[in-house]
């Protein structure tokens, strides 16, 4: 008990020292005259900025040839926030300047945040509490290359080495080939935790970083969402809402606690930098501010060293936002190019922007830039699961209310827009007005300046719809499913908004307040709406939660690990299994050979659909080791101990006169096969 | 009007209860033994002709029976008692093994184990 304590606390230093402190070192060195975040945007921003920050930190002593170690970490984010502090203080506030009002709430909104934050806690708490041994399959792929930073104290180079065949149809193990799958934003925060605390990468520390990380991008959408509604006075209500809409309804399902225990921690880092990004660069644009624009183009960049697929995103919800204003706003085209100009032609932008480019080519150059993995994202779908979702299933991936309110929303606006568009709205810019009367101008009376609110969340849903629904429409090749996950976001913040303005009063041109709906109708349909996000919502929750864990057999696993670990030499060659056996992927971490060592008998598909897997040695082995096709793959491949479920594939090793069984527990055999 | 630094304390304080307890979970559950429901059985050479074995215990039995077979001829047998967590190395010898398989059988009241070796 007193280890564990230990581990605790230790854990607590660790995420408090490399994902809290650099970040807010940092924003209170920034120059101001005024106070500039409120204190829960302040919060959930030094928390983005220091994932960005470590990740730099780690890959500068990389480049430098330093040791990533305890000590080498612990000193250079002494040395940051030492600088960052002494500029801190020398630019901070004279006089103590009150809470923006933005971070000021009643009663009732702290005790309805404190409940939903609560809630939602509490429903993934309930879900992970099953699942807190780790044997994810993604989650131990990512920590066996943590554990390389961990171990060897250098970056990693992402490499694996196959069984390749031959043209003369012998097989061997290739020579290591470049990995594009891994970025290295996914390992640093882990390894920095890792490293800080002492605690191994094969316990319960990942998965409450990713829940740590979860519950910010929680807060995060609820800071944005205060920001895109800052000038309406429904907007804290409307923040609410997106709040109650992604907390704790759907709690369970990607890309949420799903992704949590199930280690995607690319999609879940980059949930969190995304709307970071368009938080600053919203307020940017709107303050006109190129410090708010160089923190938007550093989240950005995070972003790119942390998950390409979200970067990808980010770029067309960038185009898209451009085409629309260039459309729309044509008249005023030069007075928002003078803006833009300033903002980026400006000191800091351009600082930045070239320490970002000295730190792509001298630091560090994400993978899928130097294996040219762009490629193969473009140019058509080329797997079944990247061909795009039914419309049945983008609802199921989005929760079926979220989507109901977003299309309600927008058959309500299409219908203001035809009816009213002489009377209420004028012909120039006639559709943005028309999403205005929902989404309110802003700021209020500003004609020539864009509505980025409006613009960012009509982009960013539109351009997951279109890659989640078509992706042949704009020649990409990702999986649909993975995308539509994240129009969850601008998805919750879209009904929010739809579900307050239907059941809040807005004044009249004669200053009077009137409900849209009729006052008899008022209540049942707020009843009937409510009930129907709750009910889905929990529902949902339920049918995601687990019903049986197997702690027992995910610890046999390792059990069965660490013995064999210590039993081969250089020369031995093991294959496991990823069909039958839990937590394979984790077994790797035993060994830190490398990241295909054991080799391992994939899900039969992956040798099926003629992408995946080019040999099928790695099947026949496990699944008939005594066929002269086997005999052969295990002599050319040198491989001599295998791991299999004892249940489901000790029999034919039972069977064959080549094997010896040399352990056995409850779960697994280990098989030795003498050269 | 409620301050946002209310609201950040009320977080961190449902961050910590729930990470601690999950934590907690998490740490409790990865002990070999809290399951109290396996025991493993293993060569301590798996790669030589030593057959010395050893039992792993992670389960609430606590009699074990082992017996070592030559092909299907008992050659040697006993008993031993180890607690939830306890581990045993026994040592054990067979001579003339070229061309038979040497199995250990390993016993509780609740299920039976072997390992062999295919000389």
């Amino acid at each position: 008990m007193f280890s564990f304590l230990a581990q605790l606390i230790l854990f607590y230093l660790a995420v408090i020292i490399t994902l809290f402190l650099p970040g807010w070192f940092l924003l209170r060195a920034l120059p101001k005259k005024t106070r500039l975040f409120s204190r829960l945007e302040m919060f959930v921003l030094s928390l983005g900025f220091s994932l960005a920050i470590t990740d730099a930190i780690l890959l500068l002593l990389g480049a430098l040839q330093i040791a990533i170690t305890r000590w080498s970490i612990l000193g250079s984010i002494a040395i940051f926030c030492a600088v960052t502090g002494f500029i801190a203080y020398r630019t901070r506030l004279r006089k103590p300047h009150p809470e923006l009002p933005i971070g000021l709430f009643s009663r009732k909104q702290f005790f309805l945040i404190v409940l939903l934050m609560g809630l939602s806690l509490f429903i993934r708490t309930a879900y992970l509490q099953n699942n807190m041994v780790p044997s994810a399959t993604d989650l131990g792929h990512h920590m066996y290359w943590t554990n390389v930073i961990v171990t060897k104290g250098i970056i990693p180079n992402y490499d694996k080495k196959d069984v390749a065949v031959g043209t003369d149809g012998n097989y061997s193990i290739s020579a290591p080939q470049n990995i594009s799958d891994f970025i290295i934003g996914e390992h640093l925060p882990f390894a920095a935790i890792a490293l800080v605390s002492g605690i191994s990468v094969i316990s319960w520390f990942p998965i409450v970083t990713l829940l740590l990380i979860d519950m910010l991008t929680v807060l995060a959408i609820f800071i944005l969402t205060l920001r895109l509604f800052e000038h309406s006075p429904q907007g804290k209500n409307i923040a609410l809402a997106a709040l109650f809409f992604i907390g704790p309804v759907f709690a369970l399902m990607p890309p949420q606690a799903k992704y949590v225990s199930g280690g995607v921690i690319g999609n879940i880092i980059g949930n969190l930098l995304l709307p970071l990004a368009l938080y600053c660069f919203l307020r940017a644009f709107k303050e006109k501010s190129s410090l708010l624009a160089t923190l938007g183009i550093a989240f950005s960049m995070a972003l790119f060293y942390t998950h390409h697929l979200t970067g990808f995103l980010f770029l067309f919800l960038a185009a898209l936002s451009l085409l629309i204003i260039v459309v729309f706003y044509i008249r005023d085209i030069k007075t928002i190019v003078t803006d833009w100009s300033k903002l980026f032609f400006s000191l800091p932008v351009l600082s930045f922007l070239a320490f970002a480019v000295l730190f792509l080519f001298f630091v560090y150059t994400p993978t899928y830039l130097t294996n040219h993995a762009v490629d193969t994202v473009v140019g058509g779908p080329t797997k079944i699961e990247h061909t795009g979702l039914t419309p049945a299933q983008f609802k199921s991936a989005i929760g079926e209310p979220r989507v109901a309110l977003t299309l309600a929303g927008i058959v309500f606006l299409l219908a203001i827009a035809y009816t009213k568009r002489k009377k209420v709205l004028t012909a120039k810019n006639k559709w943005l007005r028309a999403l205005e009367f929902v989404l309110p101008k802003f700021p209020p009376g500003s004609d020539k300046q864009p509505a980025y609110h409006v613009i960012f969340l009509f982009s960013w849903s539109a351009v997951i719809s279109i890659i989640s629904l078509y992706p042949a429409w704009i020649k990409l090749d990702i999986p649909s499913g993975r995308v539509a996950n994240y129009g969850v976001y601008p998805f919750v913040i879209i009904a929010a908004a739809v579900f307050v303005k239907t059941f809040s009063p807005h004044k009249t041109e004669q200053g009077k307040m009137i409900f849209f709906l009729k006052s008899s109708l008022l209540f049942s349909t707020f009843a009937l709406l409510f009930s129907f996000m709750v009910a889905s919502g929990f529902f949902d929750n339920q049918q995601n939660m687990p019903t049986a864990t197997t702690p027992g057999a995910i610890v046999q696993t390792y059990a069965s690990a660490d013995y064999l670990s210590h039993k081969v030499s250089q020369s031995d060659v093991v294959i496991n299994d990823h069909q039958n056996t839990v937590a394979d992927t984790w077994v790797k971490i035993f060994f830190m050979r490398n990241y295909t060592y054991p080799l391992y008998r994939a899900t039969n598909d992956r040798y099926e659909n003629g992408i995946d897997r080019q040999e099928f040695c790695t099947l026949w082995m496990i699944s008939t080791p005594d066929t002269p096709d086997s005999q052969k793959c295990f002599s050319q491949l040198g491989v001599d101990f295998t791991m299999v479920s004892a249940k489901d594939d000790a029999a034919q090793f039972q069977r064959s006169p080549s094997f010896w069984q040399v352990y056995a527990n409850n779960e697994l055999n280990i098989y030795y096969r003498p050269q | 009007m409620t301050t946002s630094r209310t609201i950040i304390i009320a977080t961190v304080l449902l961050f910590a209860c729930s990470f601690s307890f999950l934590a907690f979970v998490g740490w409790k559950q990865q002990q070999y033994d809290y399951s109290h429901s396996w025991w493993a059985l293993s060569f301590n050479n798996p790669k030589s002709n030593d057959i010395s074995f050893t039992i792993e215990n992670h389960s609430s039995e606590t009699a074990f029976h082992w017996e070592i077979f030559l092909d299907k001829t008992s050659i040697s047998h006993g008993d031993t008692i180890l607690s939830i967590g306890e581990t045993k190395s026994i040592p054990a010898i067979a001579t003339d093994v070229t061309g038979r398989t040497v199995t250990i059988k390993v016993s509780t009241p609740k299920g039976t184990k072997d390992i062999y070796k295919k000389f």
